[in-house]
C-alpha cells in the first residue's frame, strides 16, 4: 500500500484547482473463479485487480481519475487529471490522519487453500442437484472467491484499510422434459473465509433446490396476465423492497432531484405494516461493510417506520446535495468507478400476519415463491421484476405451478397497497447494478401480501 | 517492467516450469467522460486501465491468470498452471500459430481531436438545446460526451501475432419532462462514427421524453406489435446466447442441431459481421481470421458460431468468434449483429402494422427473459396505433411471448435500420403478427 508521505504529495496535487476535497482510494483484490459443467471443471481463472483513483470535490461537483499504475508518479498525474476539471486558486489542507484498520475474521484464508479443496465442494453441489431427476439435463457451477484490500485517504482526515473477504457458489440446472427447456438456479455467498461452507452454506441443499425448481417448472403453465393480488415469499422476495423503493432512496436519485420520495421524509410513503431497514452491519453478511468505499463505518439505517419515511441511504456528494449525514452507504465495485449512494443488505422487517390467511382470504391470483431479478426507474418508480418459481392460486387454494410471470408497477403505488406482513424474515444474495457498477447486497422480507399488482404472462384464461 | 518485458518473461517462465505453450492477451484502455446537468459539470472521469491473461497449455489443458501488475511474472505463471492442473474437462483447446489478416483500418470518431474543455463545452451545448427544444422539458438527468481508445495485443509462443486498436465515442442525453403533475423521462444516444450528430440526438431525446407524457396503458389482451428498430435491436440482445455452439453443446441451446431447418419467417436474414464500420476487427479473441457470415438467411438456420475449441469438438472449422476479456477465459459470441433490412420507412412499417401496438422501448430487459426456453414477458413502453397512425403513448405494460414464436410469425422487416447501445446489433424495425400484452 502507499506511504503516507506519498499519499500527502498525491492529494496535495489533487488540491492545487481549488478542491475543497480530496480522496485516494487503492485497491489490490485477489479473485479465484472456477467453473464445473457436466460435472467437469471447465474454466479456472486467477486475477490480480490492482490500481487506485483519485477524486476530488468542489462543493457539489465532483471529479474521478483512476490508473492501474499506483506508483506515486503515475498518482500524480491522474490526481492532476481529476484536478483539471476544477479551475479554482490551490486549496491548503492540512493532512493528518485517524488510523484506522479493519478486517473481517477468516478461519480458513482462501490463499491458504489448494484447488482441489474448491473443486471437491463443487463436486458435491453438482452431484447433489444431478441427483433429483433424471430430467436435470445440465447443471452448472460457478464459484469464486475474492480478498480486496483496500486503502481510503482523504484531506478530512479518514485514513482507513480494509480487508473484506467474499465468497459465492451459483448453481445453475436446466432440466428438459424432451420438448421444453426450464431453468432454475440459487447463488448463496457470504462475507468470510472458506469456513463459509461449513458454517453458512449447504451445497447440496442450494443445489438441490436450483435443480427441483427447473424440474417444477416443467410442469408448470404459462401464468395469465392481468391485475390482481400477490403473495411474495420472503428472501429473494425482498427484491420487490429494492426495486420499488430501495433504489429511489439512494442519494443519487433524492439529491438531484430525480426520486418519486423526494422531500417525503417523515411522510407516510407505505401502508402502516411496512417498516424497512438497510443494515451493513450484519456480521458475515453477502451486503456487510466494515466501513463503505469512502470510509465511512457501515450503519443499521431505519428508512421506513411503520409506513413513514425516515432516512435516505446518503454517501459524501449526497450529503452536500441534501444538508443531510452521511449512511454509512457509499459503495463502489472496484476502483475504476467513483463511488456513490447503495444498498448493503435492505429488507422489509418482520410483520405478525399469517402467510396460511394470505392465501386463504386472497381469491383468485398469483403466489410468487420465488423471485428473478428485476429493474427500476427511480425517477417515475416504475419498476418491474421476474417470478422465478409462481403458483396459481384460485379461490383461496393454490392450484397449479406457473411459469414466465412478470410484475410492472410504481414503487410508490406498491408500498401503499402491501396489506399483510408475515412474521419471520429472511434473506437472499444478489449483484446490484447501477451508476458505481455491480455491488453484492441481501435483499429480504417476511412472505407478504400486495392487493393488486400488474402481471405480465403469456398464458391465457385458467 | 513494461508489458513487452513482463510478455517475454512469461514465455521463458512458462517453457522452464513444463507449459507447452504460453499466450498473453494485453488490454490497454484510455476513456474520458464528462456529464453535466444544470449547467455543472456533475461528473468527471479520466481513465487509464491495463490487463494482462496469461493463457498457459499444461499437460494439454488450459489454465488462466490475470494481472493488472506487471511485476511478478512468476507468481502470474504458478498460478496459471494451478489453474490449468484442476481441468477436468476432456476438451481440447489448442492455441494457434501465426495467422494472416485483412488489412483494418481503426474506426475513427468525430470526437476525438476534441480537447477537455470542448468536450465540456459541446455536453454543455447539448443540455441547453434539449432544454429550448421543447417548454415540458424542465431538466435533464445528464448530458454526457464520452470517449475512448483500445489496444488489444495477443502473443504466444506458437508465433502468433495480432494487434489492433479501436476508437470509440458516444454522446448521451437524458431528459425530464413534466406536465400536469406527470414527470417521465427519456433518453437518446449516438455511438462512434455518428457521435457528432447533435441536432439529430437533441430532437429524438425531446421528443420522445414529451411523447412518454401522455402515456397509459392499454387493455390486457392480443396485438399486432411493430418493434421499432432500437426496440427491435435491443430485444435480440438477451438471447445471442442460442447462437453459441458452446451454449448449444452443453444443452442450453434448443438451436443445437439445427442447421438447415427453418426457423425464422422467410423474409428474415441475420448477420455475424466483424467488418461492421462500427467496430471492424480482422481477428476474433483467439487470433482466428474474422469473416462475414449469415447465421439465418432467409430464414434458414445457417451456422452456429464457434471459436476452435467447439469447432474441434463439432469437427468443424472455427467461424471466427471467440471472444476474449483479460479477466476471463476464451469464449463465443458474435462480433456485430446486424439484421438485414427489408423495405419500408418507418412511417410505412406503421401502415403495415395497421392496428396495434408500436413498442419503442423495455424496461429491464434481461429480468423477464429465459434464454433456454425462448420464452420471455417485459416491461414495454410505446404507442396504440389505428389505421397505420399513432394515436396515443403506451406504458406500464408487458409484452410476452416466446422468441422461436416471434421469429416465424415476423410478417415484416423494415429499412430503417439503427444500432442499440447495447449489442453490438443493429436491427430495422420488425412487425410481428401477435404477442400477448398486459396492461389495465
Amino acid at each position: 500500500m502507499i506511504s503516507e508521505q506519498s499519499v500527502n504529495r498525491i492529494l496535495d496535487a489533487a488540491s492545487q484547482t481549488g478542491a475543497d476535497f480530496a480522496e485516494l482510494f487503492e485497491e489490490d483484490c485477489e479473485r479465484n473463479s472456477l467453473v464445473m459443467a457436466g460435472g467437469a471443471i471447465e474454466q479456472s481463472v486467477s486475477s490480480h485487480r490492482h490500481g487506485a483513483g483519485v477524486r476530488v470535490m468542489r462543493g457539489e461537483q465532483s471529479a474521478y481519475a483512476y490508473s492501474a499504475d499506483t506508483s506515486e508518479e503515475a498518482l500524480i498525474e491522474t490526481a492532476k487529471a481529476a484536478a483539471a476539471a476544477l479551475k479554482s486558486e490551490p486549496m491548503q489542507h492540512k493532512l493528518q490522519y485517524m488510523k484506522k484498520r479493519y478486517t473481517t475474521p477468516q478461519e480458513i484464508r482462501f490463499d491458504s487453500i489448494a484447488n482441489d479443496t474448491r473443486v471437491q465442494l463443487m463436486h458435491r453441489g453438482y452431484a447433489a442437484g444431478k441427483a433429483v431427476s433424471e430430467k436435470i439435463r445440465q447443471m452448472t457451477v460457478n464459484y469464486f472467491d475474492q480478498v480486496q484490500r483496500v486503502l481510503i485517504c482523504n484531506t478530512e482526515g479518514v485514513w482507513a484499510e480494509d480487508e473484506r473477504p467474499r465468497t459465492r457458489i451459483m448453481f445453475a440446472a436446466v432440466a428438459s422434459d424432451g420438448t421444453n427447456a426450464e431453468r432454475g438456479s440459487e447463488s448463496p455467498g457470504c462475507c468470510r473465509g472458506f469456513e463459509a461452507y461449513s458454517k453458512a452454506i449447504d451445497v447440496e441443499a442450494s443445489a438441490r433446490k436450483a435443480a427441483e425448481r427447473a424440474v417444477l417448472l416443467l410442469s408448470a403453465k404459462d401464468c395469465p396476465g392481468g391485475n390482481m393480488p400477490v403473495v411474495i415469499s420472503g428472501g429473494f422476495g425482498g427484491v420487490i423492497f429494492h426495486e420499488a423503493c430501495g433504489h429511489s432512496l439512494e442519494a443519487t436519485s433524492v439529491g438531484p432531484g430525480n426520486s418519486e420520495f423526494c422531500g417525503k421524509l417523515n411522510t407516510q410513503i407505505a401502508a402502516p405494516c411496512v417498516s424497512a431497514m438497510d443494515d451493513g452491519t450484519i456480521p458475515f453478511e453477502w451486503g456487510t461493510i466494515n466501513i463503505d468505499d469512502e470510509g465511512t463505518p457501515g450503519q443499521r439505517n431505519l428508512l421506513i417506520e411503520n409506513g413513514i419515511l425516515k432516512s435516505y441511504l446518503i454517501d459524501r456528494l449526497g450529503s452536500r446535495r441534501l444538508h443531510l449525514p452521511m449512511t454509512g452507504s457509499s459503495r463502489r465495485q472496484d476502483y475504476t468507478y467513483a463511488p456513490t449512494s447503495r444498498m448493503t443488505n435492505t429488507f422489509i422487517c418482520p410483520g405478525k400476519d399469517d402467510p396460511d390467511e394470505m392465501i386463504r382470504t386472497m381469491g383468485t391470483g398469483l403466489y410468487a415463491a420465488s423471485l428473478g431479478g428485476g429493474s427500476v426507474n427511480p425517477l417515475t418508480g416504475e419498476f418491474n421484476f421476474a417470478v422465478g418459481e409462481g403458483y396459481w392460486v384460485q379461490d383461496g387454494k393454490i392450484v397449479c405451478p406457473v411459469r414466465g410471470a412478470m410484475l410492472i408497477g410504481k414503487g410508490a403505488e406498491i408500498l401503499q397497497r402491501i396489506d399483510r406482513v408475515g412474521p419471520s424474515m429472511w434473506m437472499a444474495q444478489g449483484m446490484c447494478g447501477s451508476l458505481s457498477g455491480s455491488v453484492p447486497t441481501n435483499v429480504g422480507q417476511p412472505v407478504i401480501r400486495v392487493g393488486s399488482i400488474t402481471v405480465g404472462g403469456k398464458g391465457g384464461a385458467m | 517492467m513494461d508489458r513487452k518485458q513482463f510478455r517475454e518473461e512469461l514465455f521463458r517462465i512458462s517453457a522452464e516450469l513444463g507449459c507447452s505453450a504460453a499466450e498473453t492477451y494485453y488490454e490497454g484502455d484510455e476513456a474520458f467522460s464528462v456529464s453535466i446537468r444544470e449547467g455543472q459539470m456533475e461528473s468527471y472521469k479520466v481513465a487509464k486501465e491495463v490487463g494482462m491473461s496469461l493463457r498457459v497449455q499444461y499437460n494439454g489443458k488450459n489454465g488462466y491468470a490475470y494481472t493488472e501488475s506487471f511485476e511478478d511474472p512468476e507468481t502470474l505463471v504458478r498460478r496459471a498452471m494451478d489453474n490449468a492442473k484442476v481441468i477436468e474437462s476432456g476438451d481440447e483447446h489448442p492455441m494457434l500459430g501465426a495467422q494472416t489478416y485483412q488489412t483494418v483500418e481503426p474506426n475513427a470518431t468525430p470526437l476525438e481531436t476534441l480537447s477537455a474543455e470542448e468536450k465540456i463545452a459541446m455536453a454543455i451545448d447539448m443540455e441547453q438545446k434539449v432544454l429550448a427544444a421543447d417548454p415540458r422539458i424542465v431538466r435533464t438527468q445528464g448530458s454526457e460526451v464520452e470517449t475512448g481508445f483500445s489496444r488489444y495485443e495477443l502473443h504466444n509462443t506458437l508465433g502468433l501475432c495480432a494487434e489492433r486498436e479501436t476508437n470509440s465515442a458516444a454522446i448521451v442525453l437524458s431528459a425530464i419532462a413534466e406536465e400536469n403533475g406527470v414527470v417521465k423521462d427519456g433518453f437518446a444516444a449516438r455511438l462512434n462514427d455518428k457521435a457528432d450528430d447533435v441536432k439529430g440526438l437533441v430532437q429524438e431525446t425531446a421528443e420522445d421524453t414529451v411523447f412518454q407524457l401522455s402515456a397509459a396503458p392499454v387493455e390486457t389482451g392480443t396485438y399486432r406489435v411493430l418493434l421499432k428498430n432500437s426496440a427491435a435491436a435491443t430485444f435480440l440482445s438477451p438471447f445471442l446466447g442460442i447462437f453459441s455452439a458452446e451454449e448449444a453443446q452443453k444443452g442450453r441451446s434448443l438451436l443445437a442441431g439445427k442447421e438447415g431447418e427453418t426457423i425464422a419467417a422467410e423474409c428474415f436474414t441475420l448477420w455475424d459481421d466483424p467488418f461492421h464500420p462500427s467496430a471492424p476487427r480482422a481477428f476474433d479473441g483467439e487470433g482466428y481470421p474474422t469473416y462475414r457470415k449469415a447465421i439465418i438467411e432467409n430464414g434458414v438456420f445457417k451456422t452456429l458460431l464457434h471459436n476452435t475449441k467447439t469447432a474441434l469438438k463439432a469437427g468443424v472449422q472455427s467461424t471466427g468468434n471467440a471472444t476474449r476479456s483479460v479477466s476471463g477465459p476464451v469464449g463465443v459470441g458474435p462480433t456485430v449483429l446486424s439484421v438485414q433490412k427489408g423495405e419500408g420507412t418507418y412511417e410505412e412499417m406503421l401502415e403495415k402494422l395497421g392496428s396495434g401496438l408500436m413498442i419503442s422501448g423495455f424496461g429491464g430487459l434481461h429480468v423477464g427473459m429465459n434464454p433456454i426456453s425462448g420464452d420471455f414477458s417485459i416491461m414495454a413502453n410505446g404507442a396504440l396505433v389505428e389505421n397505420g397512425k399513432i394515436v396515443r403513448a403506451v406504458d406500464r405494460i408487458t409484452v410476452a411471448g416466446n422468441l422461436y414464436s416471434l421469429l416465424k410469425d415476423i410478417e415484416a422487416v423494415g429499412a430503417d435500420s439503427k444500432m442499440t447501445l447495447y449489442g453490438p446489433i443493429e436491427s430495422p424495425s420488425i412487425l410481428v403478427r401477435s404477442l400477448q400484452v398486459a396492461g389495465k
